[in-house]
């Protein structure tokens, strides 16, 4: 018996030393191999261990006082790195992939494979005169071919892809020769560029990629070929990738050489792998971490404008919210500036004051949206509701505090004797309601939204808003619907005339804010950054695109 | 024996099935739909359409549950909808790792909190035993995600002689593993405690030490073995609780594991990864279960089978 016994416990240990040094040995292999935090301030290139080529490489940075791998985390892994198909953010697809035109890190246009461009007299075609000698990943030489291509990717109306909405705008593609091509519109586009430059949609691919790989691309090394200053090497979804430099980018090769992205969903987490030097650089600092992280020595938070901010959305298929009254009690019951102020003030976020963020064209300062509650309850009294009206609002985890403001708004309407009830959903059932565009799927009177488009253009209070998208009879994701807005915002998308444009804005954002009211408007957001002090040079632009291969991480 | 060995693994064949159907229905009725959590919010309802029907999710349910099921014993277990890689390739790089942990973890609190266990039987309602039972009582009631945090703001964060993201070495898994193990530990220890009380006032253990057997003895041959049915038992659920129940301990370490793969699974609608996840957990679980019930017989001759 006893015997038995002790076989059965030798068995078992057998059987865990197996397991463990199995995992063992895989690490030694394995790339996303993290220092303990104690030998973290060795010579932090773990890549030599595993490429022994590199070591004459690693003693040059040794020189330099450079180190050649920057440790990067992010609150959640990308969905696919396929940029006309991403829908995480462009944070990872921005250093892989080039555009014709982009954002700078100060949010301006500037050139990127185009060198240069005009527009025609009738203002419908757009020539864009290609960069010579620039390369994909690959080693293929990007040309006109590889734009048509990709354009014509986003604007197939049969096998659409997620950016095919936005980059509709386009008819044609033509190449003129290799280096010369013509985008074709149907009416003269006013924010033509800023699409070209803030839509992922825009995003340059290899023509023979898209031939070979199609609805596959975005997941193993070989789909995902770009001109980027970084090239995929390694994704262990949900855990880890790699990126490693192009030496061929065409603004010249990039001083850190391996991108090490991490997905550490929990905040505290992250902010703990900051302080403790596991990691050199991470997104999304939560609001409750920034001024602990910003007192440890050794690392910093950095924040820098967004081009997003958070509104709830009036639901115009809810008979109770057609009088516009009722929308203004509502928004007049909520003092929006104090709920931003307590729960974003640690994120420098301010309440907002305009339909879109001031970087975007079209901004006029209007102030918050007023906050009355007499007013709120005399509103209400007009529109035949002296005892108050309640309402639903549906709100969901994954937008910052989106549960805790909703709590916020249901206190502050009390007072005016609307009833709030609030429900919750969890991501995929949110998506789900939002994805259906039917109202029965949708059986709440507000609910909270992200607006921010890198476009930078007020023409996203015409996707948000007007009545029917244009191309189909799907109504807008909240069923507003208003004469003048559907005038105006075609008027201003159809003209490149600025001024025009900006009149046309400025009466947009006075219908939606007030007169006759679609959503509630919460806080301009930012984009928060802990960053190790050892990163030099770093800067981001509003979409949090990082400019990572001019930064540096300094040997220390 | 072995023919109530074999009579137990036929009758996981029923349960299986059984679970296969639930386990598939059950994930459909969630509201919440894999295409429209993989595209997001705002697509075209002609694009979800088209990945739905691509998808095959717009077949009849009975239909989808054959096709699964028959693909299953071809091997194929689909691919995963939000990576598009196998299913079978996402399962098997992050079960060892969930293997590991539950081991580890099922060990060190079950070690732990038998040697607590005995002791604190030994020492009934003196000093050791309050305390004992205290740190055991504080160990069930805390949260794991607490006590991972509180271990990392110690280990990592003063004292700086642990990592605390990932799993990529030895000195990863100390963390998680106390985690783990700690949770366990207290329901572990109380279970022993009572089992080894119930035993030790029989006659045998009075007679035992009325012989001038040495009390080392005739606690750790004769009561202890005495009282393992229970704790057996209690180490086998101990074990499945940690296959599937680590999800929030894997979050808070950034470990890729199946609890980790489960919750991502729901979140996304994954389908084909949440139905396999469910089904091996499963069967790994029922496989523990039926060794146990073997167990039985081999530490208590007197559990006889026929």
């Amino acid at each position: 018996m006893k015997k038995r016994m002790l076989a059965c416990l030798l068995l078992t240990s057998v059987l865990l030393t197996t397991i463990f040094t199995g995992c063992g040995a895989k690490d030694g292999a394995s790339s996303g191999n993290e220092p303990a935090p104690e030998s973290a301030g060795g010579s932090g290139t773990q890549k030599e261990a595993e490429e022994p080529e590199e070591t004459d490489g690693g003693g040059g940075e040794a020189e330099t006082g450079y180190r050649d791998t920057i440790r990067v985390a992010l609150n959640g892994d990308q969905d696919n790195l396929d940029p006309h198909n991403n829908r995480t953010n462009s944070i990872v697809v921005s250093q892989i992939y080039g555009r014709l035109v982009t954002r700078d890190m100060n949010n301006e246009i500037v050139p990127d494979l185009a060198e240069s461009w005009e527009v025609s007299e009738d203002e419908l075609t757009w020539t864009f005169h290609l960069r010579k000698g620039v390369k994909f990943h690959n080693g293929q030489e990007f040309t006109a071919r590889d734009v048509k291509a990709s354009i014509e990717r986003t604007i197939d109306k049969v096998n659409t892809v997620n950016t095919t909405e936005a980059m509709g705008i386009i008819d044609e593609v033509i190449i003129v020769d290799d280096y010369t091509v013509q985008l074709v519109t149907g009416k003269p586009v006013g924010p033509f560029l800023q699409t070209m430059s803030g839509n992922l949609g825009g995003m340059m691919m290899c023509a023979d990629v898209i031939e070979e790989y199609g609805a596959d691309i975005g997941y193993d090394p070989e789909t995902v070929v770009g001109t980027g200053p970084y090239r995929l090497a390694e994704w262990n979804k949900e855990e880890n990738m790699t990126l490693e430099a192009n030496e061929d980018y065409w603004r010249g090769t990039p001083t850190i050489k391996y991108i090490e992205f991490q997905a550490i969903p929990d905040d505290n987490a992250r902010s703990i792998a900051l302080e403790t030097d596991q990691i050199d650089f991470m997104f999304r600092v939560p609001p409750s971490e920034v001024s602990r992280l910003n007192a440890v020595d050794g690392i910093h938070v950095e924040t820098k404008d967004s081009m997003s901010l958070h509104l709830f959305l009036f639901n115009m298929s809810r008979p109770i919210l057609e009088d516009p009254r009722i929308r203004q009690a509502i928004i007049a019951s909520v003092d929006m500036e104090t709920m931003v102020s307590a729960l974003f003030g640690e994120l420098g976020e301010t309440v907002a004051t305009a339909p879109c963020s001031p970087l975007y064209f079209g901004y006029k300062e209007m102030g918050a949206q007023p906050y009355d509650v007499e007013m709120a309850k005399e509103l209400l009294a007009e529109a035949g509701y002296p005892d108050g009206i309640e309402i639903s609002i549906m709100t969901c985890g994954i937008y910052n505090n989106g549960i805790e403001m909703a709590e916020v708004m249901k206190e502050m309407m009390a007072e005016a004797n609307i009833t709030l009830n609030i429900e919750v959903m969890e991501r995929a059932a949110f998506s789900e309601a939002m994805a259906s565009r039917n109202p029965d799927d949708q059986p709440w009177d507000m609910w909270i939204m992200g607006l921010g488009n890198m476009a930078l253009d007020y023409t996203e209070l015409r996707n948000f808003f007007r009545s029917t998208v244009e191309g189909t009879d799907r109504p807008n994701g909240s069923y507003y619907a208003n004469d003048e807005l559907d005038e105006l915002t075609d008027k201003a998308l159809y003209t490149t005339n600025e001024e025009v444009r900006q009149e046309c804005y400025e009466r947009v954002a006075e219908l939606v804010w007030w007169e006759d009211p679609a959503g509630m408007w919460a806080n301009y957001r930012t984009n928060v950054f802990g960053l190790n002090d050892r990163v030099q040079n770093f800067e981001a632009n509003v979409g949090s695109e990082v400019n990572f291969w001019q930064m540096t991480v300094l040997d220390q | 024996m072995l023919k109530y060995a074999i009579k137990r693994i036929l009758q996981m064949i029923p349960l299986l099935i059984a679970l296969s159907v639930i386990v598939f229905f059950l994930i459909r009725w969630i509201p919440g739909d894999p295409v429209s959590a993989m595209l997001g919010p705002g697509v075209p309802a002609s694009n979800i359409e088209f990945e739905r029907e691509r998808l095959g999710l717009n077949d009849p349910i009975i239909v989808q549950y054959v096709r699964w099921v028959r693909d299953i014993f071809q091997g194929d277990l689909g691919k995963s909808i939000v990576s598009k890689k196998p299913v079978v390739y996402e399962i098997s790089r992050r079960l060892p790792v969930t293997l590991t942990l539950a081991v580890g973890g099922t060990v060190i609190s079950s070690v732990l909190g038998v040697i607590l266990g005995v002791i604190a039987a030994m020492r009934q309602n003196r000093f050791l035993d309050n305390l004992i039972m205290s740190v055991s009582l504080l160990t069930v009631s805390m949260p794991s995600f607490f006590f991972a945090l509180m271990l990392m703001l110690i280990f990592s964060v003063q004292l700086g002689w642990l990592p605390s993201i990932g799993l990529n070495s030895p000195a990863h898994a100390v963390m998680p593993l106390l985690a783990l193990g700690s949770s366990g530990l207290g329901f572990m220890a109380r279970t022993t405690r009572s089992a080894m009380l119930d035993v030790i006032r029989q006659d045998y253990i009075r007679t035992s030490r009325s012989r001038g057997i040495p009390e080392k003895i005739v606690i750790y041959s004769h009561a202890l073995k005495n009282s393992m049915i229970p704790i057996i038992t209690a180490i086998g659920l101990r074990f499945g609780g940690l296959l599937a129940g680590s999800a929030v301990t894997e979050t808070v370490f950034s470990i890729p594991g199946m609890g980790k793969f489960l919750v991502d699974s729901v979140t996304k609608r994954d389908y084909p990864c949440l139905q396999a996840a469910i089904l091996v957990l499963a069967t790994i679980f029922i496989v523990v279960n039926t060794i146990v019930d073997l167990i039985y017989a081999a530490v208590d001759p007197r559990i006889r089978y026929e």
